[in-house]
């Protein structure tokens, strides 16, 4: 009982979220440091971008020239300010305004999970600890990308429209915070559309299951989804006019179904190789293998191998292999929370519509990826990059806090039990996301 | 019902999936015929254009998937395809036990070993190159 007091009081909360919070902040900021500012994924894609911006070009007609601009102008002014700071290299600002995105968007999952999970500390500390040793979060947080500001808009989007459900308070400042963060994420990148879609749904949930609420969530509902629409509309139709694809902006068919996959590319759990072999010179590129192997490691070889990192030896990956078995652990739990807050969504959804939200959002995620690799196709599963699924990491997060808390409050010895192993495979995953561990 | 019993389905159904993938892993394996002969045979055949004979070499017979002759650009060349890098390397040893150090004329690629009547140009190393699986 005592031991049950002290977890729940406010000190402890506050302790143990400060302590989450600061490891989240303390290696995201080293990684944005020391990891190379031309090191991520399309790195001289992103930064020619933000140059072609801040040089006054307008926005490239080459590289990613489909991204929507929002990132890169911040991304010029902060170069801008590196450049005033007579730093070596101007574009390592963004990559600590990346980190601070990532903490950020820290406060956001302990914010969202409390909403979700109201008096359950456990859920929440679980949740931000799984958040924060996640691979894929802070191998992105650190490069130069627009990846961690559209997690953190889309978060934020979550958040809000969780709160406005929790607190049953759907006020016109809400609405008005909602709809701009929307449009924004969709500046970002154009797969925030799917979070935005989430949200669409969640919100008609809440207005079926508060038939109290029902005429200000419709009235409000309305006019906020013509914004989010009307705000990025010139976005789109710039991509409409200049490349034939209003959402792509390349040679993706948004429509066909003619899928250039083998049916193995959907299917194939990639056993023994995505355990034992989870990179791409051995492990054939199929879906849920790349995802994992990216989420847990590094299968394309932009953070612990790969030209100018160290070469693909054995000892290299035997320490994927051993990303790839600490995840199996924290992927079963996540997924076995997610799976049971479908169960309780499906039963109980009336009771808090919000939680609608972290069942959709891997699931839509997910799908959205899912669909983005089918329509663009390349054969070494280029476009399969589990930093896709960025925005959606935060629910996994959720789902393995809310899996841990109720394993705990039920039974506190087995929970005590899983901890011993899930702790270990999280601390084991952070040091591998702490770059200095590798290079 | 309780969180943990919707938990407790979350996690059986987790289980199940391991099991699934673990079964899949193993119908695959055990129906997985290694097709990479058939493969070499079939490009050198139809997109090559090079005629194709059973080989006499007993070195290159013993590749547990299979050999041939074939010519290509006027040299002859011995392809012996084993399943693995392991196996491939025993009949490079093997060669070398018969006929000394062979130079470039004797050559391993992954499980493919080539064994050349002459030291091959570039372009007749990249056309064997194209056919190797």
């Amino acid at each position: 009982m005592a031991l049950t007091g002290r977890i729940h009081s406010r000190a402890a909360d506050l302790r143990v979220s400060g302590v989450l919070l600061g490891v989240l902040g303390a290696v995201a900021f080293w990684n944005a440091f020391t990891y190379p500012p031309f090191g991520g994924f399309d790195a001289d894609e992103h930064i020619t971008y933000a140059r072609s911006l801040l040089d006054g070009h307008g926005l490239p007609k080459g590289g990613a020239y489909y991204t929507p601009p929002g990132f890169y102008a911040l991304a010029a002014l902060a170069i801008r300010l590196g450049e005033a700071l007579g730093l070596d290299q101007p574009e390592r600002v963004m990559q600590i305004v990346n980190a601070m995105f990532v903490v950020g968007s820290g406060l956001l999952v302990l914010a969202l999970t409390r909403l979700f999970f109201p008096g359950r500390p456990v859920a929440r500390w679980a949740a931000l600890g799984f958040f924060t040793c996640c691979p894929v979060v802070l191998k992105t947080a650190a490069m130069f990308h627009p990846q961690p500001l559209a997690m953190l808009l889309s978060l934020l989007a979550f958040w809000i429209t969780a709160g406005m459900i929790v607190r049953r308070d759907y006020r016109l400042r809400l609405w008005a915070a909602l709809a701009p963060t929307l449009a924004c994420a969709q500046l970002v990148r154009s797969v925030s559309l799917w979070v935005a879609g989430v949200v669409l749904v969640t919100l008609i949930a809440a207005a079926v299951a508060q038939p109290e609420h029902r005429r200000q969530i419709r009235n409000a509902l309305a006019i906020s989804a013509l914004a989010m629409v009307l705000l990025p509309l010139p976005w789109y139709i710039h991509l409409q006019s200049t490349a034939g694809n209003a959402v792509f902006g390349r040679g993706i068919a948004l429509t066909s179904f003619e899928a250039r996959w083998p049916k193995a590319f959907y299917v194939d759990s990639g056993l023994p190789d995505v355990i034992t072999h989870p990179q791409r010179a051995e492990l054939e590129p199929r879906f849920i293998p790349i995802v994992y192997a990216e989420t847990w490691g590094d299968y394309f070889g932009i953070w612990s191998w790969g030209s100018p990192r160290p070469e693909l030896t054995s000892e290299v990956n035997r320490r994927l292999t051993i990303q790839s078995v600490v995840g199996l652990p924290l992927t079963a739990f996540a997924v076995a929370g997610w799976l049971a807050l479908i169960g309780i969504a499906a039963r109980r959804w009336r009771e808090n519509p919000a939680r609608i939200l972290a069942v959709l959002a891997p699931l839509v995620g997910l799908a959205a990826v899912l669909y983005y690799a089918t329509r663009g196709f390349r054969a070494d599963g280029d476009t399969v990059k589990a930093l896709f699924l960025l925005p959606a990491v935060p629910f996994w997060a959720v789902s393995f806090g809310f899996a841990v808390d109720v394993l705990v409050e039920r039974h506190r010895r087995v929970g005590v039990a899983a901890l011993a192993v899930l702790v270990p495979c999280l601390l084991v995953s952070l040091a591998y996301a702490t770059f200095a561990f590798v290079s | 019902m309780s969180d943990w019993a919707f938990l407790r389905a979350g996690l059986v159904a987790v289980g199940l999936l391991v099991v699934a993938a673990l079964v899949g892993w193993g119908v695959e394996t055990a129906r997985y015929e290694d097709r990479g002969f058939q493969e070499l045979t079939r490009c050198l055949n139809n997109e090559k254009g090079a005629s194709i004979g059973a080989t006499r070499d007993p070195v290159a017979r013993s590749a547990d998937l299979g050999a041939l002759d074939t010519v290509i650009e006027t040299n002859g060349v011995t392809v012996s395809v084993s399943s693995t890098p392991e196996r491939a390397e025993r009949i490079v040893s093997s060669y070398r036990a018969v006929g000394g150090e062979l130079g470039p004329r004797l050559e391993l690629r992954g499980r493919t070993v080539y064994l050349w009547e002459r030291p091959p140009s570039p372009t007749q190393r990249q056309t064997m190159f194209d056919c190797t699986y």
